[in-house]
């Protein structure tokens, strides 16, 4: 340790002026190591010479890009006409002031004219993006035809592979948010219905809101957040390391193989996640009727079947299908969009998880306005 | 005796079970350039790795620069890694950043160097691994494997080390790039008085480059020392693998 130390102080880069007339002497490392620790100090010491004097370099014992491309700022760019060192250095220092001057950095600067450009280039994205999609969407049916004409070629492994990771493992956690809602639900519900004594209605709004509305919609954003952006990143990836070139190049479509099963299986599995989720918010809203309310288990359920006409059923049923194919589809979308760099990686999984999210709602409200005369009694 | 740059002691490397290295030796001296051959499997990416600190070994002492970079924190830790410059074998380029920014990555991150500079020591760096100025506005993706391997190289040359660790720096080169690659190290070597530790299957590169060569078999070093001491080691791996019929053509060449 002590050796190393003496060594440093040894080769300490230094600029001194010479005894006699205009000029500088150079002695030492000057390397990125030994002048990082004296930059500023060497900096402001070359900030006051001159190119013009004489200059010493045969003391150096070591010169890198650095050490040149200090001295040669100080020079203006050129090497002083009196100059003496050792010829390795004066070779390096020479390659320096010949070497290219550094592509410029293109930083775009915003004009009024560019405001216009990046308006146009959004909208053309956007419609390319519209245009990508329904490209997509193209081929998925072209493969289901195709499928369906040879079922055994169906990659249903991938299916059953998608139905257990994105359908059965999320059980849990929608279960969860499905009773937490149903409490929350509930209790606010009683404190206002026992004001006009309309506890028995509990069951009513309760059973309709999760049946017709909150089952289906938290199902498809849990699935749209746990099991899309896993798509979305896994497609990702394998664009990023070319395994989607090596399926191509042995014959296997991507389409048929990866996405097809995926789109199939969250269409399959979201009803039932949703049907799930539903009926865990109507346990969380029949606890805290049977806490608030007094209403036990067997009053709320044997008010179910009046509550909630099969259409509802019915509707929660189609409408969950369309969010779950709606989700495979923006996840593999968006995966397939992905640039091979990691950057692209995450801007294309939030993307995904945002439109998915986004176009569930929004699908969600069409459909409430469509549907708006089915599954009611009277 | 010259200086030990790296010293590795009785390491042992184990993967669950399977024992990779076991009680292994080695000390590579300062200003030489020492070859890492070995089949392949044999542990050479991972004592690189065990070298600056990026594994543990099971057993063993490391000592790079007399110390050891497993147990140093904080800006020790960081001032120790400064002094070298690593090539991964797959170049582990920066992908969401173009050539240029990958390059000037540890530039800046030294906050010494105004934006000019770094962008002129950026130039520089690709000058010299022979990359024309405009590869600094690609992007990883759009690089053919052997430009991958001179901007990783450019990028592990970027903070001017002492001491450079290469993982199979020609494989996938041609066969002149290859060469341009060995006048470079050597450039820079008699400039800088490098270290050099370099994996490598190119018998041309050890040939041309390496000042001595430890040869991995047996979970171990199973001979060190120049071309010449090595080839007359009766061992039959080295036996294949210098003297087979490919090999002899460019040992005596
Ligand atoms: N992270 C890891 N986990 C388990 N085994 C590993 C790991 N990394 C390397 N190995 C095994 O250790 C051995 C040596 O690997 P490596 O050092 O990469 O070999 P090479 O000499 O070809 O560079 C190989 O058999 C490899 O399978
Ligand atoms: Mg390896």
């Amino acid at each position: 340790m002590a050796a190393i130390g003496a060594a440093t102080a040894r080769r300490e880069p230094q600029l001194r002026p010479l005894a006699a007339g205009a000029g500088w002497q150079l002695a030492g490392d000057w390397t990125l190591a030994q002048l990082a620790p004296r930059l500023r100090e060497l900096r402001r010491k070359l900030a006051a010479t001159s190119a013009a004097g004489s200059w010493e370099l045969d003391g150096l014992t070591a010169l890198d890009s650095a050490g040149a491309l200090l001295l040669l700022e100080a020079w203006g760019g050129t090497l002083p006409a009196a100059l003496r060192a050792p010829e390795r250095q004066r070779l390096l220092l020479e390659e320096f002031a010949a070497s290219a001057p550094p592509p410029k950095l293109r930083r775009a600067r915003p004009s009024p004219a560019g405001l216009v450009a990046a308006l146009g280039d959004r909208v053309l994205t956007a419609s390319g993006q519209l245009g990508a999609a329904l490209a997509l969407l193209g081929q998925l049916l072209l493969e289901l035809v195709a499928v369906a004409a040879v079922p055994q070629r169906f990659p249903a492994r991938e299916l059953s592979a998608t139905l257990y990771k994105a359908g059965l493992l999320a059980l849990p956690i929608t279960g969860l948010v499905g009773l937490l809602i149903g409490v929350v639900l509930s209790y606010l519900s009683a404190l206002q219905l026992k004001l006009f004594g309309a506890e028995t209605f509990i069951v009513d709004l309760v059973g309709l809101a999760t049946a017709r509305e909150l089952g289906p919609l938290l199902a498809a954003i849990l699935v749209a957040g746990r099991s899309g952006s896993a798509m979305t990143a896994e497609l990702g990836v394998m664009r990023l390391t070319e395994e989607l070139d090596a399926l191509r190049v042995m014959g296997v479509s991507p389409f048929r193989r990866l996405i097809l099963p995926k789109v199939l299986a969250l269409g399959l599995l979201m009803p039932l996640v949703a049907f799930w989720t539903s009926l865990c918010g109507i346990v969380g809203g029949m606890l805290v009727a049977d806490l608030e309310l007094g209403l036990t288990f067997g009053q709320f359920l044997s008010g179910l079947p009046g509550a909630i006409p099969l259409g509802t059923y019915w509707l929660s049923l189609w409408k969950s299908l369309a969010f779950g194919l709606v989700v495979g589809v923006v996840a593999c979308f968006y995966g397939l969009r992905v640039q091979p760099n990691t950057a692209s990686l995450g801007a294309e999984t939030t993307r995904s998880v945002v439109a998915s999210i986004t176009m569930v709602i929004a699908m969600d409200a069409l459909f409430a306005v469509a549907f708006r005369d089915v599954g009611w009694y009277g | 005796m010259a200086e030990a740059v790296i010293e590795l002691r009785g390491i042992v490397t184990r993967f669950g079970k399977r024992v990779i290295h076991d009680r292994l030796d080695l000390a590579v001296h300062r200003g030489e350039v020492l070859a890492l051959v070995g089949g392949s499997g044999c542990g050479k990416t991972t004592l690189l790795r065990e070298m600056i600190g990026l594994q543990r070994p099971a057993a063993g002492v490391v000592r790079v620069f007399g110390q050891d970079p497993d147990r140093l924190r904080g800006a020790e830790r960081a001032a120790l890694r400064r002094r070298w410059g690593v090539l991964f074998q797959h170049g582990a380029l920066f992908s969401a950043l173009p050539v240029a920014d990958n390059i000037a990555f540890p530039l800046r991150e030294t906050r010494l160097f105004a934006a000019a500079e770094v962008a002129r020591l950026v130039a520089r760096k690709l000058a010299q691994v022979g990359l024309p100025p405009d590869t600094g506005d690609l992007l990883p993706a759009a690089l053919s494997g052997g430009m991958i391997k001179r901007v990783a190289l450019a990028r592990a040359l970027a903070l001017e080390p002492e001491l450079l660790l290469l993982d199979e720096p020609t494989a996938g080169l041609d066969p002149l790039a290859s060469e341009q690659f060995v006048s470079l190290i050597q450039a820079l070597r008699a400039a800088l008085g490098l270290t050099v530790v370099l994996v490598t299957h190119d018998l041309d590169t050890i040939r041309d480059l390496c000042d001595r060569v430890a040869v991995l078999a047996d979970r171990g070093v199973a001979a060190l020392g120049t071309l010449a001491q090595i080839t007359a080691v009766r061992h039959p791996f080295i036996q294949e693998y210098f003297l087979g019929t490919r090999g002899a053509r460019r040992v005596a060449g």
